[in-house]
C-alpha cells in the first residue's frame, strides 16, 4: 500500500513539476504559430486562429538556415572531439596521476573560469587577429581540440577520482600504460558523465552566439545556426518579427533535445554492470 | 578484464572513428562551399546579387556591415547593384548583422584594425569613435563633390559634426524621435473630446488624461488616458519642450538641473501619481508588453495618447490597421512663455555610416561614394525611405508627393522634423545619460525628490564633463 | 595517488621504452599539455592583460592608453553603483547556489527512481534549459507580469495578493533566482550521472538492514555523491557570480538598478561607456574574490568529499 501511495506521489509530483517546465514552452510554440496581426490581439488566444505553419517554410526563404546548419556542424564536431577526447584524456591526468605541482595547475585550471569574458574579449581578439584566424572557423574549434574547457575537464575529474584505483593498477599488472587505462577502464566506467558531458559539449556549440558573432562576423559564409536565429529577432524600431523568433527556437531546441533523450540510455542504472568488485 | 564489460551498442572505437569522420566531413562540406570571392556577388541572404556588370577580382571591394535586418535586405540589394552599374569598379557587400551584443561586434572590430570599409553606427558612437581618431572626416571629400549640406535639416546634418570636421551624413533621422503625439480618436470621441483638437499643452494634456483614464477593480490600470514615459529620456524629451536643454552651447556645462528642468520633472511625478496611481502601475501595465512581443496597448486600443518615433507609421500599418488615430505635435508647457513644441534629434536615434582610418585612398574613396549614395543621393536615401514610408532626412525628399499618399498625417510630420533641436553629445555621454536615468527611476520610486534627483545627476554628469574636457 | 608498482611492472619497462623514474612522474604534464598549450596561448595571456589594462584608461576601441596606476581601484571603492551591483550579486549567489543545488539534487533522485516514461520526465525538465535565451525571456516577462501573469495567478489561489516580479525594487532579484532554477536541467544532469555511480548492491544491504528511504539518502547518496556535491557548488559559485544574461536582456538592471549585477555594470562599463580600463580592474577584483573562495571551498573539500 506504502509503496503505491509512494509512487503515485512521485508521478504527481514529477508531473505538476513536469507541466510549470511546460508552460513557457507551450506559449513559446503558440506564438510561433500566429500571424503578424495575431500577436498584438488583446486579450491573448492560446490557440492561433488560422494555425500558421507556414511561418516554419517561411524562415528557411529569409535565411539560408541549410548553410548555416553545416557551419554549425563544424563547430560542434570539434567541440565533441575535444570534450571526449582531449578533456577526459587532460582530466585523467589531472586526476590519476601524481605529478608535481599538480595542485597548482588544477587552481589555474579553475581559474580560468573566473575571469570574465568581458575583459578577456578584446585581448583575445587580438591575438587571434595577430596569427590570421579571424573570419575562419579556427578560433572555435582549435582552443576546443586542444581542451581548452576547464569546465568538463573538471567534471570528468571528478568522476575519475572516483574511480578505484585497485582497478588500475590492475590493469597496468596486466601490461597496460596510462593510455591503455585510460582508453580501457576510465571511459567504459564513465559512461554516464561522459554521456553528460557530450551533450553539454553539443548544446554549448550549437547555442554558441557570441563566439561565431564576434570570430566570424565578417564572413556570412561562415554564420551558424544561432547567428542567424539572432538575426530575426527585431532591431529596436523595425516591426516585431516574433512568431518567427520562435519558429527558429523550436527548430533549434529540437537536435538537442533529441541528442538529450538519446543519451539517456547511458544514465540509466542497472544495466551496466559496474565492475567495481575485483 | 574486458571480459567484464558489456559492450552496448556503439563501441568506443566506433565513436572515434565516427566523430572525426563527421568532423571532416563537416569542414569539408562547409570549405566547399566558399567561392563567392569572384564572380558572383552574394548578400546576406546568400542568394546572388543581380549585378548587370559583372564581379571582378580586380574591382574595389567594400564591405558594408548594417543592421538594416532580413526584411529590408531587398532593398538594400536594388541601391547596390545600382550602385554598381553606376560605379563599375566598385563592389559593396552588405553584411547584415544580428542586433543583439552589437557593441561586442563593433569593439572587437575596431580594435583589432579590421573594421569593415563602412560602418553603420549610432550618433553616439560615431562621437566617440571621432574623438578617439579611429574614423575619418569626410569633410573634404563633402566640399570636393560641392555637396549642398542645406539640403538636410539643420538638426540632422549638425547631428554629424565633431569637432569641425564631419563625420557622416545621417540615413534614417536623427530626429522624428520625440517631437510626434499619436492619439486614438475612437477613444477620444468616446471621451467626448474634440478628435480634431488634440491637446497642446501639458496642462491641456493632463484634463485629456483625467477623461480618458480607466482604472480596474484592484487598482492597476485598465486603460491609460496619456502615457507620458517614466525613464529618463522621456524626461529629456519633455525638458525641450519647456524650453530646457541638456548642456550648455559650447557642451562644457550641464543644464537639465535648471528651473525648467526641475519644473519638468516634479510635473512628471505629479502626473504618474495623479494619473497612474503610482510609478509601479505603470511599470505592471506596460511590463509584459515590450517593443519584443508586439503587444502594444496603444494598437490595442488600451491607451489613448502615446508619444512615438516615425516608424510607428510602419508598425501601424502592419499590426493594427484598423487604428484610427490622429497625429500631432509633442505638447509644451503653457505655463511658461517661452516654451514651444520641439522634438529632440538623436538621443537614441539616429545612424550614420563611417569609414575607419587606415584604408587604401582608392577604397577610402569608394567608400565614401557609397556613403554617399546612402545618405545624399536621390537614389539611395530619398528611395530607400520613401519604400518604407519614413522620413528621410533631406528636406526635399520628404515634399515628394507620394508620402502625402501613404500617410494622411505627413503634414505633421514634416513640421515636427523642421523643430526638432539637436541635443548635445559628448563621448562620455552613454555614462551621463545612465546616471539621468538612474536619478529619475529614483524619484519616480518616490526614494528622492525631484528637485534633489536631478541635482544629483548634475553633479555626477558634470564630473564626468569635467574629467572628459580637462584630459583633451 | 602514485601506488608503488609491483615487482612484476618490471615487465611493463620491458615493453614500452624504459624511462627513467622521475620522468615517468612527469608523464602528467604530457597529459595535461594539450590544455596547457590552449592554456598559456589564449587564457594565461588574455587574463594578464586584463590585469595590466586594469592600471591604465584604455578605452578599448582606441590604440592608446595612459598607465594610472590604482586610480581605477579607487575609484571602485568610491563608486556606489559598484558597492550596489555587488552586493546584488551577493545576494543572488547567496540564495540561488544553495536553493539550486538543493532542488536538482531533489529532482535528480526523483528522475532517477525507477518509473515508466523515465527518458520522458528527464526530457522534460531538461528542456528549459536549452531554450535560447532571447525566446525564454519573453515568456519570462509574460509569466512574472504582476496582473496577467500566471505566476501571480496560482499565488492568487491560495490567496496571496499579487506581487510586483519585475517591476519592484524588492522583488525582481527574487523573480530572476525563480527563473534560474527553471534551467538547473544541466545541474540535475550530472547529479543524476553521479548517481549511475553508487552501486545498487548498497542500497539493497542498507534495505536488508532495515533502512528506510530518508536513511538510504542521507548515509548512502549524499556522501557517495560528495564529489559531485563539489562540482556543481564551485562551478555554481563561479557561475552565479557572473550572472549576467537574463538581467541584461529582460530587466536591463532595474528597477532602480536592483538587478544590476556586478558583471552587468562591468559589461557597461566596457562596452557603453568605452572605460575597459575601469572595468578590467572590476574584473580583476572579481576574479580575486572568486578565487579566494574556491580556494577555500576547495581546501575545505578534504574533510567533506568523498571519492570511492
Amino acid at each position: 500500500m506504502w509503496r503505491w501511495l509512494e509512487r503515485s506521489c512521485l508521478y504527481l509530483i514529477l508531473s505538476a513539476g513536469s507541466v510549470v517546465m511546460l508552460i513557457p514552452l507551450l506559449w513559446a510554440l503558440s506564438t510561433s504559430l500566429k500571424t503578424l496581426d495575431q500577436i498584438n490581439a488583446w486579450p491573448p488566444r492560446w490557440i492561433p486562429d488560422p494555425i500558421a505553419w507556414s511561418n516554419y517554410v517561411d524562415i528557411f526563404n529569409k535565411l539560408p538556415f541549410g548553410r548555416y546548419l553545416l557551419n554549425t556542424a563544424v563547430i560542434v564536431a570539434a567541440s565533441e572531439v575535444g570534450a571526449l577526447i582531449t578533456c577526459s584524456l587532460v582530466a585523467y591526468g589531472f586526476a590519476k596521476l601524481d605529478f608535481p605541482g599538480r595542485e597548482v595547475a588544477f587552481i589555474l585550471l579553475l581559474s580560468t573560469l573566473m575571469m570574465p569574458y568581458v575583459v578577456r574579449l578584446i585581448p583575445l581578439f587580438l591575438i587571434y587577429s595577430q596569427i590570421g584566424w579571424i573570419n575562419t572557423f579556427l578560433p572555435l574549434t582549435v582552443p576546443e581540440l586542444l581542451g581548452r574547457n576547464a569546465f568538463f575537464i573538471f567534471l570528468l575529474r571528478q568522476f575519475f577520482r572516483g574511480i578505484p584505483q585497485e582497478l588500475s593498477d590492475a590493469a597496468r599488472i596486466d601490461g597496460c600504460g596510462d593510455l591503455g587505462i585510460w582508453w580501457r577502464i576510465m571511459l567504459p566506467l564513465s559512461k554516464p558523465v561522459l554521456a553528460a558531458v557530450a551533450i553539454f559539449a553539443f548544446q554549448s556549440a550549437w547555442d554558441d552566439f557570441l563566439g561565431p558573432l564576434v570570430y566570424m562576423g565578417g564572413n556570412p559564409e561562415l554564420r551558424t545556426l544561432a547567428v542567424g536565429l539572432y538575426i530575426l529577432r527585431n532591431v529596436p524600431g523595425q516591426l516585431p518579427m516574433i512568431h518567427y523568433l520562435m519558429a527558429a527556437s523550436m527548430l533549434m531546441i529540437l537536435p538537442v533535445l533529441a541528442m538529450f533523450a538519446l543519451s539517456q540510455r547511458f544514465i540509466i542504472q542497472g544495466i551496466t554492470l559496474t565492475g567495481l568488485k575485483g | 578484464m574486458d571480459g567484464r564489460l558489456r559492450r552496448r551498442g556503439l563501441t568506443r572505437r566506433d565513436f572515434l572513428r565516427s566523430s572525426v569522420g563527421v568532423w571532416a566531413l563537416a569542414w569539408a562540406g562547409a570549405a566547399c562551399g566558399r567561392g563567392s570571392e569572384s564572380g558572383v556577388l552574394r548578400n546576406t541572404l546568400g542568394t546572388p546579387v543581380a549585378t548587370e556588370v559583372p564581379v571582378r577580382g580586380d574591382q574595389v571591394r567594400i564591405v558594408f556591415w548594417n543592421w538594416w535586418g532580413v526584411e529590408r535586405a531587398p532593398l538594400m540589394d536594388k541601391m547596390i547593384a545600382e550602385f554598381h552599374r553606376d560605379h563599375p569598379d566598385i563592389v559593396v557587400q552588405s553584411i547584415v548583422q544580428p542586433w543583439d551584443r552589437r557593441d561586442e561586434l563593433v569593439a572587437t572590430a575596431l580594435a583589432s584594425g579590421r573594421p569593415p570599409e563602412v560602418l553603420m553606427a549610432t550618433r553616439q558612437e560615431i562621437v566617440r569613435f571621432a574623438s578617439e581618431g579611429l574614423i575619418v572626416p569626410i569633410t573634404k571629400y563633402v566640399r570636393e563633390d560641392n555637396l549642398d549640406l542645406e539640403r538636410f535639416y539643420k538638426s540632422e546634418i549638425q547631428t554629424m559634426w565633431w569637432d569641425g570636421e564631419l563625420y557622416s551624413m545621417p540615413m534614417p533621422t536623427a530626429g522624428g524621435e520625440t517631437g510626434l503625439m499619436f492619439y486614438n480618436r475612437d477613444l477620444f470621441q468616446q471621451a467626448g473630446l474634440d478628435p480634431d483638437s488634440p491637446p497642446k499643452t501639458w496642462q491641456e494634456l493632463d484634463a485629456v488624461a483625467s477623461k480618458l483614464d480607466r482604472r480596474a477593480g484592484n487598482g492597476g490600470i485598465e486603460l491609460m488616458g496619456v502615457d507620458i514615459g517614466v525613464s529618463g529620456l522621456e524626461f529629456i524629451a519633455w525638458l525641450y519642450t519647456n524650453n530646457g536643454r541638456l548642456y550648455s552651447e559650447d557642451l562644457k556645462r550641464v543644464e537639465f538641473n535648471s528651473e525648467q528642468g526641475v519644473e519638468t520633472l516634479q510635473w512628471m511625478l505629479e502626473f504618474v501619481q495623479r494619473h497612474y496611481g503610482g510609478v509601479q502601475n505603470h511599470a505592471d501595465f506596460l511590463a509584459s508588453t515590450s517593443g519584443e512581443t508586439g503587444e502594444d496597448p496603444f494598437y490595442q486600443g488600451r491607451m489613448g495618447v502615446t508619444f512615438r518615433n516615425v516608424s510607428t507609421f510602419f508598425h501601424i500599418e502592419n499590426l493594427a490597421p484598423d487604428l484610427d488615430y490622429g497625429v500631432a505635435l509633442r505638447p509644451y508647457n503653457g505655463n511658461n512663455p517661452k516654451a514651444e513644441s520641439h522634438g529632440v534629434a538623436g538621443l537614441a536615434f539616429g545612424w550614420g555610416y563611417v569609414i575607419p582610418k587606415g584604408l587604401d585612398e582608392k577604397v577610402e574613396r569608394a567608400a565614401y561614394l557609397w556613403v554617399r549614395r546612402l545618405t545624399y543621393d536621390e537614389k539611395g536615401a530619398c528611395w530607400f525611405m520613401l519604400q518604407q514610408a519614413r522620413p528621410s532626412p533631406i528636406r526635399e525628399c520628404n515634399e515628394n508627393p507620394r508620402y502625402e499618399q501613404i500617410n494622411p498625417h505627413w503634414q505633421v510630420v514634416q513640421e515636427s522634423l523642421e523643430r526638432d533641436v539637436p541635443v548635445g553629445i559628448v563621448p562620455p555621454q552613454a555614462r551621463i545619460l545612465d546616471q539621468i536615468s538612474q536619478q529619475v527611476d529614483r524619484a519616480m520610486y518616490g526614494e528622492v525628490g525631484a528637485k534633489e534627483a536631478l541635482d544629483a545627476a548634475a553633479e555626477e554628469a558634470q564630473r564626468i564633463l569635467d574629467d572628459y574636457w580637462s584630459g583633451r | 595517488m602514485s601506488a608503488k608498482v609491483p615487482a612484476a611492472a618490471g615487465h611493463v619497462a620491458a615493453r614500452r621504452t624504459s624511462l627513467p623514474r622521475r620522468l615517468h612522474r612527469l608523464r602528467g604534464w604530457l597529459f595535461i599539455s594539450p590544455w596547457l598549450i590552449a592554456f598559456a596561448v589564449f587564457d594565461f595571456i588574455p587574463t594578464a592583460a586584463a590585469f595590466v589594462l586594469s592600471l591604465t584608461n584604455w578605452s578599448g576601441i582606441s590604440g592608446r592608453f595612459e598607465y594610472v596606476a590604482l586610480d581605477n581601484y579607487r575609484e571602485l571603492l568610491e563608486d556606489r553603483l559598484f558597492w550596489k551591483s555587488l552586493w546584488n550579486t551577493v545576494y543572488y549567489t547567496f540564495i540561488s547556489v544553495p536553493l539550486g543545488l538543493a532542488v536538482a539534487f531533489v529532482l535528480a533522485l526523483l528522475l532517477n527512481s525507477r518509473i515508466r516514461g523515465q527518458t520522458v520526465y528527464r526530457t522534460l525538465y531538461y528542456l528549459p534549459s536549452v531554450v535560447p535565451t532571447v525566446a525564454a525571456s519573453v515568456v519570462w516577462l509574460w509569466i512574472f507580469d504582476t496582473r496577467r501573469g500566471i505566476l501571480n495567478y496560482l499565488l492568487g489561489l491560495v490567496g496571496i495578493p499579487p506581487i510586483h516580479w519585475l517591476t519592484s525594487p524588492q522583488w525582481s532579484k527574487n523573480a530572476l533566482i525563480i527563473m534560474s532554477l527553471w534551467t538547473i536541467g544541466g545541474t540535475v544532469l550530472i547529479y543524476l550521472a553521479g548517481l549511475q555511480d553508487i552501486p545498487q548492491e548498497l542500497y539493497e544491504a542498507a534495505e536488508v538492514d532495515g533502512a528506510n528511504t530518508f536513511q538510504k539518502i542521507t548515509r548512502i547518496t549524499i556522501p557517495l555523491m560528495t564529489p559531485t556535491i563539489f562540482f556543481n557548488l564551485v562551478i555554481g559559485i563561479i557561475g552565479s557570480f557572473q550572472v549576467f544574461n537574463v538581467a541584461f536582456i529582460t530587466t536591463g538592471g532595474g528597477p532602480v538598478n536592483s538587478t544590476l549585477f556586478y558583471m552587468l555594470y562591468l559589461y557597461n562599463n566596457a562596452f557603453s561607456y568605452f572605460r575597459m580600463g575601469y572595468a578590467s580592474a572590476m574584473a580583476v577584483i572579481l576574479f580575486l574574490l572568486v578565487l579566494v573562495l574556491t580556494i577555500c571551498v576547495y581546501r575545505s573539500s578534504g574533510r567533506w568529499v568523498h571519492y570511492a
